[in-house]
């Protein structure tokens, strides 16, 4: 392991320590998620995604995958992924003009705001927000469905592909914006909020506007994808299956363990086999770092297998744990309901899958 | 997906629909997340709107006042049931009391069995232990007669569902083996209120049921309390709880997945290859379902049957309700669609009453040890 992915795990083994696994049973609210933000910036672990030139500390994609495989060994680093997004603004912003970048970028970096990326443009296939050229500045209309609210985000940046054809832009969108309207968060199966984005006619005006940002947009959602969501389901995958082999080395049954049984060695043999890919697969993920469009793919498809291998892991730990495992009194349930949004964060996985098929037969052949 | 069920049994089910449209399904948003409660004045005007509508103990046998409809009737109440996020609501399944208390003697019939199909009294079932769960007979709660004809209970609960709500529970215990006197697994009847019998928390799960713990500290129980012969309740469970595991989960788990399905077809998500696969399974669920439950009303030996269908309906009802949540995507994940609860309602099924990983296990062992055959599985009805 080169020393600075090394470094990167032994600082989130202290995020983890320190104010993680005390945190598992609280609600995420504000007091804790300040609580957090504060230890990030004691340990080195804000900023990371953000270059240098930009004003972060510029980690390695496979330093953040490290982090985030760390973290989300506890269940509170799963539903603090959320929380992980503060001080981690979006790449489009770091190239953005001077004006931009002292009124979005700073203060994302400062910690005052909150910023997330919405992908507009295949969200769900039905449903979109419309683009209109006008003076000075463009109008939106439409509506997205299900966009997950990450706690205390202030500001979105809309990611669409250009009317005319073309590339992507991205418009920020403030809650001052008149005509843009996140409405209530609604309530999920796990501790995410969903919010559903109006936008009314809204004008955006030109200084609002990031022109042409495919590559920060398709490389920061691959970021999210392959260095947060799949590495972060592997860790929590991995450290639950661990549970689940020691639970079976215990719990005894007909004056056996459970683990001397082909039922639940099968459970803890397909979860290892899945594991492994997934290892494999986001390092893999990690190293390509997003910087062709290969690497863009390779970042999906370790983000689909790792996030749908979690949640078969999870549930397989469930049963192992029998009655325990679907109580409160553990963790387990309560980890698959939030990976189960995993699943759609950042692209459906069906959908991802589906667009990805042609690359990944045609790689097959090679 | 039809199935040819008797037409009286038909009727009675089309009138459940309807009653699970017109009363339940508009409480639905009122159901707290990870509860099966409703207010009681609720649930009191459901259970008379129940009776009204006559759909009050009709499966229960006519002998003690109920409808007779028998379990092929039980299942198909329960299947429409099933297309309600209230389907796990205690209360509402007040109308089946634990089989059980069917082979209690007269005093025990009029104690408890009558007032539970009367909806005035409620059970809880209190077998499970910390450490006895697929493995049962591993109990450890003790049960020692004190001489005077009662019994002293010590030991610990887990996992015992509506013991918060119930006024009774069936407690199995061990009488220890005496002089002249034959021990074993027994059942004993235990009032709530008794002293020495304390409720100690509720178990907060990933779903609406919130099992309880319960701890008995030298309870004193009368012998008239003993439900069938010292040693013997395993002799009992065996008769019963082979009809109980296909009449319970199995129907509510189709009926949860048959409208988790609809919605996502009439919202068009599904994958049409997808949709069909899971709604075949669902169908050959269903048929086994109702197969095995005739069986049952012929009085013949359902327990192969009844692992069968148990692994087979839950596994398939839960893998339909979670592709159609994911088909929906963040709605899916959302609580506005009942699917998110249906998952975590019905991820219970391959726990509770015996995991999937036993049913597979009976299943194997009767055909491996030739107690069951392949052949004499699906006679035709
Ligand atoms: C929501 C809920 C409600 C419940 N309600 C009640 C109730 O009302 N009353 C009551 O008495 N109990 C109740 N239970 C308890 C339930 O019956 C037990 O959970 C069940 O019998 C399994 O026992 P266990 O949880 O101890 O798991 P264990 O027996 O410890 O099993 C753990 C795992 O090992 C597997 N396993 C065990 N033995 C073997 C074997 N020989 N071969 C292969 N695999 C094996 C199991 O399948 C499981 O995956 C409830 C449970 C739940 C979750």
């Amino acid at each position: 392991m080169p020393d600075a992915v090394a470094a990167a795990r032994v600082a989130a083994r202290a995020l983890v320590e320190s104010v993680l696994a005390p945190q598992a049973d609280r609600p995420a609210d504000a007091g804790v998620l300040a609580a957090i933000a504060a230890e990030r910036r004691r340990l080195g672990l804000w900023g990371v995604t953000v270059p240098a030139e930009a004003g972060g500390r510029g980690w390695s994609w496979p330093q953040q995958a490290a982090l985030q495989e760390e973290c989300h060994r506890v269940p509170a680093g799963v539903w603090t992924g959320q929380a992980l997004a503060a001080g981690e603004p979006p790449a489009p912003l770091y190239g953005a003009a001077a004006g931009v970048r002292e009124r979005y970028l700073r203060p994302c970096l400062d910690g005052r705001r909150t910023a997330v990326q919405v992908w507009g443009a295949d969200h769900g296939g039905i449903q979109g927000v419309w683009v209109r050229p006008a003076r000075g500045g463009v109008v939106l209309r439409g509506h997205l469905e299900g966009v997950p609210a990450y706690a205390a985000a202030d500001l979105v940046l809309l990611v669409l592909p250009r009317p005319e054809g073309g590339g992507l832009d991205a418009y920020l969108c403030d809650r001052d914006l008149a005509g843009f309207d996140a409405g209530p968060a609604g309530e999920t199966m796990g501790r995410m909020r969903l919010v559903d984005l109006t936008y009314q006619d809204c004008f955006v005006p030109e200084g609002r506007v990031l022109r042409d940002c495919d590559l920060p947009a398709r490389r920061w959602r691959a970021n999210r994808q392959a260095a947060v969501l799949a590495a972060g389901a592997l860790g929590a995958a991995l450290a639950s299956l661990e549970q689940g082999i020691a639970y079976a080395r215990r719990r005894v049954t007909f004056g056996r363990p459970i683990g001397d049984r082909q039922a639940i060695q099968w459970m803890v043999a397909d979860g290892a086999r899945e594991v492994y890919g997934a290892q494999v697969l986001v390092a893999r993920a990690a190293e390509g770092g997003g910087s062709s469009a290969e690497a863009l793919d390779e970042a999906v498809r370790a983000k689909v297998y790792a996030t749908e291998a979690a949640c078969r892991i999870l549930d397989r730990v469930i049963q192992i744990h029998g009655a325990y495992g679907y109580s409160r009194d553990l963790p387990f349930e309560g980890l698959w309901r939030e990976l189960a949004a995993y699943r759609f964060l950042e692209g459906r996985n069906d959908e991802l899958l589906a667009a990805l098929a042609p690359a990944t037969v045609s790689g097959l052949q090679l | 997906m039809d199935v040819e069920l008797p037409a009286q049994v038909r009727r009675w089910k089309d009138r459940m629909h309807r009653f699970v449209a017109e009363e339940l399904m508009p409480l639905e948003p009122d159901l707290p997340p990870f509860a099966n409660r409703l207010p009681a004045e609720d649930i009191a005007a459901l259970v008379r709107r129940m009776k009204d509508a006559g759909l009050w103990a009709l499966a229960v046998p006519r002998e003690f006042g109920g409808g007779g409809l028998g379990w092929v009737g039980l299942c198909a109440l329960r299947e429409a049931l099933g297309h309600t996020t209230l389907c796990s609501l205690g209360k509402l399944l007040g109308a089946e009391p634990p089989v059980l208390l069917y082979d209690a003697g007269e005093d025990l019939r009029a104690r408890y069995l009558l007032p539970t199909i009367a909806g005035e009294r409620y059970g809880c079932f209190a077998l499970t232990e910390p450490e006895a769960g697929s493995d049962a007979a591993n109990l450890s709660l003790s049960a020692v007669p004190d001489g005077t004809g009662h019994y002293l209970l010590n030991g610990r609960k887990v996992f015992s569902s509506h013991a918060d709500e119930a006024d009774y529970a069936l407690v199995f215990g061990v009488v220890p083996q005496g002089p002249g006197q034959a021990g074993g697994i027994t059942l004993f009847l235990v009032d709530r209120g008794t002293p020495g019998f304390h409720w100690v928390r509720r178990i907060e799960t990933m779903g609406g049921d919130r099992p309880s713990e319960l701890v008995f500290e030298n309870c004193r129980v009368p012998d008239a309390n003993r439900l069938g012969a010292t040693g013997k309740a395993f002799d009992l469970a065996q008769r019963w709880f082979a009809c109980d595991r296909i009449a319970l989960q199995p129907p509510i788990a189709l009926g949860a997945a048959a409208r988790s399905l609809a919605l996502a077809q009439a919202a068009g998500v599904a994958p049409a290859l997808e949709l069909g696969r899971l709604a075949l399974g669902l169908h050959a669920a269903r048929a086994m379902l109702y197969h095995a439950a005739a069986k049952a009303d012929r009085g013949e030996d359902v327990r192969h049957d009844a692992s069968l269908v148990k692994a087979t309906a839950t596994s398939a009802a839960l893998e339909a309700v979670e592709r159609a949540m994911a088909w929906f995507g963040p709605r899916g994940y959302s609580r506005a669609l009942p699917l998110e609860r249906y998952y975590r309602d019905l991820r219970r099924f391959p726990i509770a009453a015996g995991t999937y990983e036993i049913q597979q296990f009976v299943v194997a062992r009767g055909l491996l040890r030739g107690y069951a055959g392949l052949d004499r599985m699906a006679a035709p009805l």
